[in-house]
């Protein structure tokens, strides 16, 4: 009890101003990088200020981290999706690749989140659907170590997609998509996710549904 | 019923819902 207290005593309070997206794509019409585009100009609006790390980005090149190996076309992430889904047992070398890349982006993290001085992190998808697996257990294992105040927006889970039943991650599936972490608030895009995530993982969350334009909020 | 399905939308899809929650998530972690 002693050091819980201790521990509590020791946190320092956050303040906030510079907001970190985290995804895969940050570019082009995918849902995803038009909803971080919506948050983006909300956050901008109540001054905060906003930064991207991803594997492709079309973001200001000044507020801009790109790392190729966070792209889930990336060849190598290609392959670990390869070996993991469709079978039930996995490789030593899978297992090491996957390592490996984590390592790898687990660095670009620190040196992101280093670089623009940032207080808040928005995993954009990159924790709910394994798309880049070495990119969820990186964010996990970064959350963990630093306590980083984390908004977990998810679209979309694994349990929605067919093609990722069969597979040879369980562990990493449990581990990070998605992590159940202290300093994590998880914000879903409707009701059924909510109750899915609720139900399946026991983890609260929060609604905020997909926006319309921003002219709507303009008549 | 255009007008209506405005009202539902700018009820619950518009940037304000969005950002009366979402700054409100933020703070609580300061």
């Amino acid at each position: 009890m002693k050091r819980i207290m201790t521990m509590l005593t020791q946190q320092q309070p956050h303040h906030i101003k510079n907001i970190g997206f985290i995804s895969t794509r940050i570019a082009g019409t995918d849902g995803v990088s038009l909803e971080i585009q919506k948050w983006a100009e909300v956050l901008e609006r109540n001054r905060y200020h906003c930064f991207y790390l991803a594997g492709e980005l079309d973001r200001a090149e000044e507020k801009s981290f790109l790392v190729e190996e966070a792209h889930f076309e990336h060849p190598l992430i290609q392959q670990i999706n390869n070996d993991l889904f469709g079978r039930g047992q996995r490789k030593g070398e899978t297992s090491e690749a996957t390592q490996k890349i984590k390592d790898k982006l687990k660095g670009a993290l620190y040196g992101y989140v280093k670089k623009f001085d940032i207080h808040l992190i928005i995993p954009e998808n990159a924790l709910s659907i394994p798309m880049n697996f070495p990119l969820g257990m990186a964010l996990t294992e970064f959350i963990a170590e630093t306590g980083i105040p984390t908004i977990a927006h998810r679209h979309d889970f694994s349990w929605e997609r067919p093609r990722f039943l069969i597979n040879a991650c369980v562990d990493y599936l449990n581990m990070a998509f998605p992590p159940y972490l202290p300093s994590i608030k998880h914000v879903v895009i409707n009701s059924i996710a909510s109750e899915q995530l609720s139900f399946k993982r026991g983890i609260s969350n929060l609604v905020m549904m997909h926006l319309f334009p921003q002219g709507l909020s303009n008549r | 019923m255009v007008e209506h399905n405005y009202q539902i939308a700018k009820r619950y899809f518009s940037y304000e819902v969005l950002e009366e929650k979402l700054i409100h998530l933020i703070r609580a972690f300061e």
